[in-house]
């Protein structure tokens, strides 16, 4: 009597997976990567302390200013021999140079940030001037404020 | 006699199902956690860009147009009709800091009321700080009835 061949009991058909988790792995790490908001961009200085609002940042314009009283920082960078409590139109002039030279063209939105301690005159200030250069929409830079849930029911 | 001594192929299988429980639970977790922001602000207009943009628009009698001045900790708001002309004497107010739910109070009444909000123009005195005017800005962006806020700032030759 001829003895059956053994049979392979339980071999299971292994499905590759290897590829599959190449694609996955590259793709999640593009995502992530590629998909960081515009306010993951924005970067303000270790010093500063934001004021806080409850309003969203409806937009992240390409030109950043942060005033203090003694200098201004343009996208991080700081303006040589720019200073807000200079009387005169030099520093203004400046900052003005300064902006053309990284401003994209018809963007006529600017950010201000600035330090909650900080004189408002100095934003003020700032702003004339940057109103009379050509930027119409302001947008003033803050931190979200943690809105407290009212606790307890009807009493 | 022939010694029956059967091979038994192991099998080595890589359990995958822990690092699949990874990539569909945890990466995506992750991806939509790091969207969360802390940053937010407040829109304004700058004042020359304001007054074309505001005569295109509102043509209606019961328009109100607000005054926000802010010195220090105090704000006050007065209203006025369309273009600040004719002053408006019912509604006026003043706030400190410490009132903000009062402010509130007081907008959401000028919405309920029968206005046609217009723009507000904003103004802070030199000895206010950057955040106490930010505070007071935040309650008047609040509004949704306010079209816009114009900052009142100096004049620039």
């Amino acid at each position: 009597m001829k003895r059956l061949d053994k049979v392979k009991v339980g071999s299971a058909k292994l499905i590759i997976l290897t590829p599959f988790l190449d694609v996955m792995t590259t793709l999640l790490i593009f995502l992530i990567i590629t998909f960081a908001p515009d306010e993951a961009k924005i970067e303000v200085s270790n010093q500063v302390h934001l004021p806080e609002s409850e309003q969203h940042l409806s937009g992240v314009p390409s030109v950043r200013i942060e005033v203090t009283a003694e200098s201004f920082k343009l996208n991080g960078q700081k303006v040589e021999n720019a200073n807000p409590k200079d009387e005169t139109a030099t520093s203004w002039n400046l900052l003005k140079q300064a902006i053309e030279g990284i401003r994209v063209k018809d963007d006529r939105r600017i950010l201000i940030v600035a330090d909650k301690d900080t004189s408002f005159k100095w934003v003020d200030l700032t702003i004339a001037h940057l109103s009379a250069a050509g930027f119409a929409e302001i947008y003033l830079l803050t931190s979200m404020k943690q809105v407290q849930v009212a606790q307890g029911g009807a009493q | 006699m022939r010694k029956l001594n059967p091979k038994i192929e192991e099998e080595i299988q890589l359990n995958l199902t822990p690092m699949m429980d990874l990539f569909v639970a945890l990466i995506p977790f992750l991806i939509l956690s790091s969207t969360f922001m802390s940053l937010g602000g407040i829109d304004l207009q700058a004042p020359s860009a304001s007054s074309s943009k505001v005569e295109a628009t509102h043509h209606t009698q019961n328009e109100l147009w607000l005054m926000v001045e802010v010195k220090e900790s105090k704000a006050s708001i007065q209203g006025y009709g369309k273009d600040f002309g004719a002053v408006r004497d019912q509604v006026k107010a003043e706030f400190d800091i410490s009132e903000l739910e009062q402010m509130k109070a007081f907008f959401t009444k000028l919405e309920n009321a029968d206005y046609k909000m217009g723009p507000s123009l904003f103004h802070a005195s030199p000895d206010t700080k950057y955040e106490q005017a930010i505070t007071f800005l935040n309650v008047v962006r609040q509004t949704k009835a306010v079209s816009d806020i114009v900052m009142a700032a100096g004049v620039v030759e």
